[in-house]
């Protein structure tokens, strides 16, 4: 067979795949601005971590942290309820949003460069004068539900990923809860679980500011000192001391639900490395070698030699939670007439025969360049190229940090690729959910 | 808490002005090619737009079942072995490339594209050409993925929306045109689809030449190059797909597509409307009207979010826009709700649809929406196949190269009552159908009240 001809496989260059600029400085107020200067366009991505997520919740506040996010977009000292939004968009602000993960919550927006002023006071004034009144928090509880409804309660196997962490991480983990949270926690929550929780981590000492676009870095101190300046750093509890993790599940668990899903489906659980810890990147090579796109072990061997499994795009992905150990999942459907238990054994013999077969020179260089223009598209927009630098600034406290990225999963070698597939696939680090579709009960209580 | 120091409000600063990449219309190899030039991108996007569509699948025989979902289930065949590659080697050497592989087919075209670094777009050429010159249809790729498609389409239908879809086509155009149903098909047509259906489809509706569509960098990409590679072996004719059927002249007001035990409820709420081609040989402001749909449920601040999610707190999004696509245009508001707030919901909506109508826009809201567009343009623009999908436009459409530039110019002189004409002239209320996919047996009679009464 012929292979396309490829004259410039030589396209990373020495910059690490990320060409431009950076400049970082702190305020006074321990505020750490990251400032990459792109004149490609007259617009500006502006992107704030903040270092609290989901595992800074105690018991009995799941959710409470993803809740907060939205009570950041329902008005402050000088900005009214449900003004957030449109106060951006008078200034012709787009992709405007914010996430929460169990590692960080993240705020963004990307604005024409002429209206950067207008996003970081915004920013600056939900930082320093949140309006935490109770009709917020009523609304916003019922949205949050609605979105819990949307995401995870009215789908097919939507709560796979929250049964996954729950037998994944051991009750007590700051991992073991899903960010979204129960309906339950979310009820019982009061306005004064929100306002210490602004008062512990919505401090500027615990807040990345990243702007990338259309502004130097003068112009950008100029206006962080202006906006965020005359906010003060406010105390924040210890965190809890975390006992590491064994560096394997204690299974193999094998958990059976029993629900009206449309087919058969199992996913998957191992425990990985943390994110940026050595050993994470070759374990990302080796989620992409085995588990994703058509050229993938598990493709060809599950699909299309064998035809176990419908065909899918990703059979393994790596989570890359940078706080504690993180996790691979998978996921895999019998096709119609297999036998589930054959297809599980056949996955995880595929899995095992990494930990012996190394990839080769074909295979890592398909997952090499399937990361490497990964990397490119997502430095092409301003908005994610700022979250990059963001996470890269909170979680090495340096956003240069980002330039070893690409560098380091193209170093992975074939040998670090078997030995983080022989960490990994060992029979007792492993969770398996298989879902076995039962027939629809008309019963709508609907809650 | 120390009271912080809060800076006050900025004042606006105008925004710099906007220009689309140039745009360069080229008859080459016997075929035609629109390309965008992006200076220093370092990415790039190739596509193919073909005929076919969804409206070219070959009637029924009496009796039998329609092949609905047959020009999408070709369209996604044609990278699954061909000429030279395997199926699996194929998929491996555009992820070679680092290549993103793309298939859209609506109702009158097809599109296969790539999207990968520029210095490997001669190489991922060769594989569009590759699949949509020289597929295979292999007996035993097609039957694989005929049957996974099925499973598929079984795991799409039990997900809230496509159902909720289905039941507004067949209430505004009748289950028993095309049009009326889903462009992908159902799980019951998809398992009818066979090699044969595929290959008949591809040899009668996908060998024409099509247009190459570039958008990246050109003083790097050789556009007679990669002309030569997609034209070579095309048949010489573009074949036409016929139009739709017209809507039904007076549909039921309320179709509910039942789904026991779920917690939230599916709203398509929509009529049929004209298209832009016919919209602008009318008279109509486009640009006003984008206006208009944008207060109404475009965005964040919309009438409708604010409403349903800001102030009720019914769901997580709300949603309205007009889709202005060929061969006919479509109205469509969209939500999830919360089960029992479903009649409230859709009688709010309805509410926010007629008031707006009625009243027009205010000022304040054309103000804030000329700006927010304005600046979502070159902010949405970033990438190629953002880029790409401006020129996927442009050929729908027969719009010049610099339509993007001129729209952005124009929506700065956008008035009120150029909004609030464009808008009358194509949202009818009245004419609005309410589609819900949820538990019928908890919401059944309110809603049939809530639309009766509105």
């Amino acid at each position: 067979m012929r292979q396309p001809t490829d004259s410039t496989a030589e396209t990373t260059a020495a910059d690490g795949g990320f060409r431009w600029p950076v400049r970082q400085f702190s305020l006074d107020n321990g505020l750490r601005v990251v400032v990459c200067e792109d004149r490609t366009g007259p617009i500006a991505g502006v992107n704030l971590w903040y270092d609290v997520g989901s595992r800074h919740e105690p018991a009995g506040k799941h959710g409470f942290a993803h809740l907060f996010e939205h009570l950041m977009f329902q008005g402050s000292a000088q900005v009214g309820k449900t003004e957030h939004f449109s106060v951006l968009q008078e200034v012709g602000g787009s992709a405007i949003n914010a996430t929460t993960s169990a590692d960080r919550t993240n705020y963004y927006q990307t604005v024409p460069s002429a209206a950067l002023p207008t996003a970081l006071w915004l920013e600056a004034d939900r930082m320093g004068s949140l309006a935490l009144t109770q009709e917020n928090l009523d609304n916003q509880r019922e949205v949050v539900k609605n979105e819990r409804r949307q995401r995870y309660d009215n789908v097919p196997y939507g709560r796979w990923a929250e049964i996954l962490l729950a037998l994944a991480y051991p009750e007590g983990h700051p991992y073991h809860h899903s960010t979204i949270g129960s309906m339950a926690e979310l009820d019982s929550a009061e306005q004064s679980d929100f306002t210490a929780f602004y008062e512990s981590y919505y401090s500027p000492d615990n807040a990345v500011l990243t702007v990338v676009g259309d502004a130097d870095d003068a112009q950008v101190r100029r206006f962080a000192e202006e906006y965020f300046g005359g906010l003060s750093a406010r105390p924040r509890p210890e965190p809890a001391a975390v006992a590491a993790l064994p560096a394997a599940i204690d299974g193999p668990v094998h958990e059976v639900i029993e629900e009206p899903v449309p087919l058969p489906r199992f996913f998957f659980g191992f425990r990985a490395t943390r994110f940026g810890e050595p050993g994470a990147a070759a374990e990302e090579v080796l989620a992409a070698v085995l588990g994703r796109g058509r050229g993938a072990r598990l493709f060809t061997e599950l699909v299309t030699k064998r035809e176990l499994a419908q065909a899918e795009g990703s059979y393994l992905a790596s989570w890359q939670l940078a706080w504690y150990e993180s996790l691979l999942s998978g996921m895999v459907t019998p096709r119609p007439g297999v036998d589930a238990a054959e297809l599980h054994a056949a996955y995880f013999e595929v899995c095992e025969r990494a930990a012996v077969d190394a990839p080769t020179e074909a295979e890592l260089d398909r997952a090499r360049s399937m990361l490497e223009a990964d990397w490119a598209r997502e430095l092409s927009s301003v908005g994610a190229r700022a979250d990059q630098l963001s996470r890269h600034a909170v979680l090495f406290g340096d956003a240069e940090r980002v330039r070893d990225r690409l560098p380091e999963l193209l170093a992975v070698t074939a040998e670090d690729v078997r030995a983080a597939a022989e960490r990994i696939f060992t029979p007792g680090n492993r969770v398996t959910l298989e879902y076995r579709p039962v027939e629809v009960s008309v019963d709508s209580e609907g809650n | 808490m120390t009271s912080p120091r809060l800076a006050s409000r900025p004042a606006p600063a105008a925004q710099r002005p906007y220009v689309f990449p140039e745009v360069r219309r080229l008859a080459l190899s016997g075929g035609e090619v629109v390309a965008a030039h992006l200076p220093g991108q370092p990415l790039a996007w190739l596509g193919v737009m073909l005929g076919g569509g969804a409206l070219a699948e070959p009637a029924p025989a009496a009796e039998a079942l329609a092949l609905d979902g047959l020009s999408r289930a070709t369209a996604s065949l044609l990278d699954e072995g061909t000429e030279h590659y395997t199926a699996d080697e194929f998929g491996a050497a555009v992820e070679s490339l680092g290549g993103h592989w793309g298939v859209d087919s609506g109702w009158q075209s097809t599109k296969v594209t790539i999207d990968l670094p520029v210095s490997r777009a001669a190489a991922g050429v060769s594989l569009l050409a590759e699949a949509v010159r020289r597929p295979a249809f292999r007996d035993v790729d097609t039957r694989r993925f005929l049957s996974d498609l099925t499973s598929a389409k079984r795991e799409q239908f039990a997900r809230p929306g496509v159902r909720a879809q289905q039941a507004l086509r067949n209430a505004l155009y009748g289950e028993r045109t095309r049009y009326g149903r889903l462009a992908g098909g159902t799980p019951e047509s998809a398992a009818v689809l066979d090699g044969a259906a595929v290959r008949a489809f591809h040899e009668q509706w996908l060998r024409g030449p099509g247009v190459l569509l570039v958008a990246g960098d050109l003083d790097v990409l050789d556009l007679e190059a990669l002309a030569a590679a997609v034209f070579a072996d095309a048949a010489t004719e573009n074949p036409h797909t016929p139009d739709a059927e017209a809507p039904l002249p007076d549909p039921k007001r309320l179709t509910i597509a039942d789904r026991p035990g779920a917690v939230q409820s599916t709203l398509r709420i929509g009529h049929p409307a004209a298209t832009r081609t016919e919209l602008t040989a009318a008279g109509v402001d486009i640009v006003a009207l984008r206006v208009a749909s944008t207060i109404l449920g475009g965005s964040f601040s919309s009438r409708l979010n604010k409403e349903l999610r800001e102030v009720k707190g019914y769901t997580y999004g709300a949603h309205s826009s007009f889709d202005l696509g060929r061969p006919q245009g479509l109205y469509a508001m969209t939500t999830e709700v919360q089960t029992d707030s479903t009649a409230p919901a859709v009688a709010d909506a309805l509410r926010i649809i007629h008031e707006f109508f009625d009243d027009g826009a205010t000022p304040a809201e054309l103000e804030l929406t000329r700006a927010y567009l304005a600046g979502a343009t070159p902010i949405g623009l970033q990438s190629p196949g953002a880029v790409g999908s401006r020129l996927i436009e442009m050929v729908r459409h027969g719009l010049p190269g610099d339509y993007v530039t001129a729209e952005h110019a124009r929506l700065l002189e956008v008035t009120l009552d150029d909004v609030d004409t464009a808008l009358r002239a194509v949202l009818r209320p009245s004419d609005l159908v309410v589609a819900v996919e949820g538990d019928e047996s908890v919401f059944g009679t309110e809603l049939a009240k809530a639309v009766r009464e509105a």
